[in-house]
């Protein structure tokens, strides 16, 4: 794997029973470039990838500056980040002799079920039902991450924990759960706690998020 | 700022019976700050030959009286100082005070521990030695906060000072969660700060010396700018747009802030159920409450109907996503008629022709070609014709001509001829399908104008002399 994808927002990754937790699935590219991971924060919609003498460059959805061109002079692994927010970035694997200058294509990016966590049954939602999930934050790079802060956001009414006797409720990132430090190589465990209430109404569409940040060297 | 001798008893009392009261800075005495009763009848300043501080009255000077500690500024418990009464006075800071304009001024070795104040127009300004820990101010004035010297000041919670805070020398800050510091936050000199959460300062951040910010700053357009040996030790979100400037020896301990989220969507499921629906003399809407439900068909709802024509629709809920009506016939409609007369379910009439046309011919015929299904008991047993020739349009229920259907099940075709017609006329024509008197419902009527003249005959194809013959 290219070494572009294991520094600065592409070192954290989030695990679910050890595979990475894939939030969007993707649907277009242009010739010679298969999207393996979009990240979360790139929100679903409709973003664009191009291919120019440049590299290749990637504009999230509901951006409006297209990113960095990276070169791709060989076959590999590249991470493109957004023009407005470098952390809503692909992944992508190319393949250079495929690769067709002045291509530029849509790239529909989609939410998916049971990414994060699985359907609440009747049973459950009759009764009430609490569920712990548990993430795995793994550090891809080779330097410490630091100052790791995990806070729920979407619908879902999440609660996050690092160590299962604290919990964090609030969507405010200065209320953060502190997950602390995650050596280079490492990880460390987070935990996800969704509360269903007894008698709650059916939902056909209930987003779950996790946000993070954390500090690294550039 | 104030101070109040609040307090005062034996000698004192008999000597200073009135001396409680509000006093106002007034100036440095020798190397100290004096302070003079609103009214101008009291002062206290430091009398340096004697190294104690004098609690006297105007013009008399008469009343002496010494500081029992070395307290700074003056705070404290004073006794008589050799004067033929005992008695004490006590002077306290005003606490929780809602100081105006002039604000906040501290010299020397002041020392404040608390300050619970509002708009604070002047600012704070710590001097020297100056000490102070303010708890939460809301500083809306111009003033903004300014140490220098060792000035120390402890600011926890803060709103909008718009002067910023400056801090120079040794002067050290300990901010957490301000917003809106218009005016920045300057430090200079060795000045360590430790700043857990601001946000929106316009007028950025700039270290100097070897001021040590920390922890977690959002801030705003003015950036952020490290001078000297300044060491940079907090994290740092939301991209200041006016950049991280370093100079000198200055050093970013950590690197930028990295945001990630993952996200997936789940469903709360529910039992799946079938959810019927029911209106008075028209189709219900998706949108209407669901009166009966059923886990499965066929089901018989509780609920009775009252006379009336009733409109029935039906949809399924798989537990999350509802279907929306479903069609109920071979026709697509997503609802079924029920008629109830006293109490008794009536037949409803049968369903009109699927389709149906007029067709002309020869002789001013005109022919009328339909085709109609449907299964069960409504099922109807003829076709019923009505037309006229005047222009008018035929009466629903009341045919000119009725038609026997061939089959008692499948599709049936029509294909009726009616009796010619005189050129030019204007014929309109009613196709209903009837069982028994019940007419079917929501006929329409279609018009055809008569062309019983024809197209001139072809003129007489005759042999002439030298033709081929057909053989040839």
């Amino acid at each position: 794997m290219a070494a572009e994808i294991t520094t600065e927002g592409g070192a954290l990754r989030v695990l679910l029973a050890g595979t990475e937790v894939a939030s969007l699935t993707a649907v277009g590219s242009v010739p010679g470039v298969v999207i393996l991971h979009a990240a979360g924060l790139c929100g679903p919609g409709v973003g664009r990838l191009r291919y120019t003498a440049a590299g290749l460059a990637w504009r999230a959805p509901g951006s409006t500056v297209w990113g960095q061109s990276v070169p791709v002079g060989a076959d590999g692994a590249y991470r493109l980040p957004d023009g407005q927010l470098p952390d809503a970035y692909l992944r992508v694997e190319v393949y250079t002799a495929h690769l067709a200058l002045g291509s530029e294509a849509e790239v529909y990016l989609a939410d998916r079920y049971g990414a994060l966590l699985d359907d609440v049954t009747d049973a459950e939602r009759t009764a009430g039902d609490v569920e712990i999930t548990e993430l795995a934050l793994a550090n891809a790079s080779g330097t410490d991450l630091a100052g790791v802060l995990a806070w729920p956001a979407g619908d879902a009414g999440l609660e996050l924990s690092a160590d299962l006797a604290h919990w964090y409720s609030s969507s405010d990132p200065a209320e953060a759960c502190p997950v602390g430090t995650i050596a280079a190589g490492g990880s460390v465990p987070l935990y996800l706690r969704r509360t269903v209430a007894a008698g709650a109404a059916s939902d056909a569409k209930v987003l779950a998020q996790v946000r993070l940040s954390w500090r690294a060297s550039s | 700022m104030s101070y109040i001798v609040r307090y005062a008893s034996g000698g004192a009392l008999d000597l200073s019976p009135d001396c409680a009261g509000a006093y106002e800075f007034a100036g440095n005495v020798n190397g100290r700050p004096s302070y003079l009763r609103d009214d101008g009848a009291y002062q206290i300043y430091y009398y340096d030959s004697v190294m104690r501080w004098i609690l006297e009255r105007i013009p008399e000077h008469d009343a002496v009286w010494r500081l029992d500690a070395d307290s700074p500024d003056g705070l404290g418990v004073y006794v008589n100082a050799g004067g033929p009464a005992e008695g004490w006075c006590e002077l306290v800071w005003v606490d929780d005070a809602e100081i105006g304009s002039g604000g906040i001024t501290l010299g020397g070795s002041a020392e404040v521990e608390h300050i619970i104040t509002h708009a604070v127009a002047g600012g704070i300004i710590l001097g020297g030695a100056a000490e102070v820990a303010v708890s939460h101010a809301t500083l809306t004035g111009a003033g903004g906060i300014a140490l220098a010297g060792a000035a120390r000041v402890g600011y926890r919670y803060t709103e909008t000072p718009t002067g910023g805070i400056a801090l120079s020398g040794a002067a050290t800050v300990a901010l957490t969660r301000s917003h809106a510091i218009t005016g920045g936050i300057t430090l200079g000199g060795t000045a360590p700060a430790t700043i857990t959460h601001v946000e929106t300062g316009s007028g950025g951040i700039t270290l100097g010396g070897t001021a040590q910010p920390n922890t977690h700053v959002e801030v705003g357009s003015g950036g952020i700018e490290l001078g000297g040996s300044a060491t940079w030790s907090f994290t740092v979100s939301h991209r200041p747009s006016g950049g991280i400037v370093l100079g000198g020896s200055a050093t970013v301990e950590s690197g930028r802030i990295y945001t990630a989220a993952v996200r997936g969507l789940h469903r709360v499921w529910a039992a799946p159920e079938y959810r019927v629906y029911r209106s008075e003399d028209s189709p219900p809407a998706e949108t209407d409450t669901p009166y009966a439900t059923a886990t499965e068909l066929p089901a018989t709802p509780a609920d009775t109907f009252a006379d009336g024509d009733w409109y029935v629709s039906l949809s399924y809920f798989n537990g999350v996503l509802d279907s929306g009506f479903l069609p109920l016939n071979e026709r697509g409609e997503t609802y079924r008629r029920l008629t109830i007369a006293a109490g008794e379910a009536a037949a409803a009439p049968p369903q009109g022709p699927l389709d149906w046309q007029l067709v002309a011919e020869a002789g001013g015929v005109v022919r009328v070609q339909a085709w109609y299904y449907e299964a069960g008991d409504l099922r109807a047993d003829s076709w019923a014709i009505a037309y006229t020739t005047d222009g008018s349009d035929p009466a629903a229920g009341d045919p000119t001509v009725t038609v026997a259907m061939q089959a008692d099940a499948g599709p049936e075709i029509l294909s009726h001829a009616l009796p010619g017609q005189a050129d030019g006329v204007t014929l309109k024509v009613r196709l209903q399908t009837v069982r028994g008197t019940v007419y079917s419902e929501g006929s329409t009527v279609k018009t055809a104008t008569i062309d019983a003249a024809g197209p001139t005959a072809a003129l007489s194809a005759d042999a002439w002399p030298g033709r081929l013959t057909s053989e040839e």
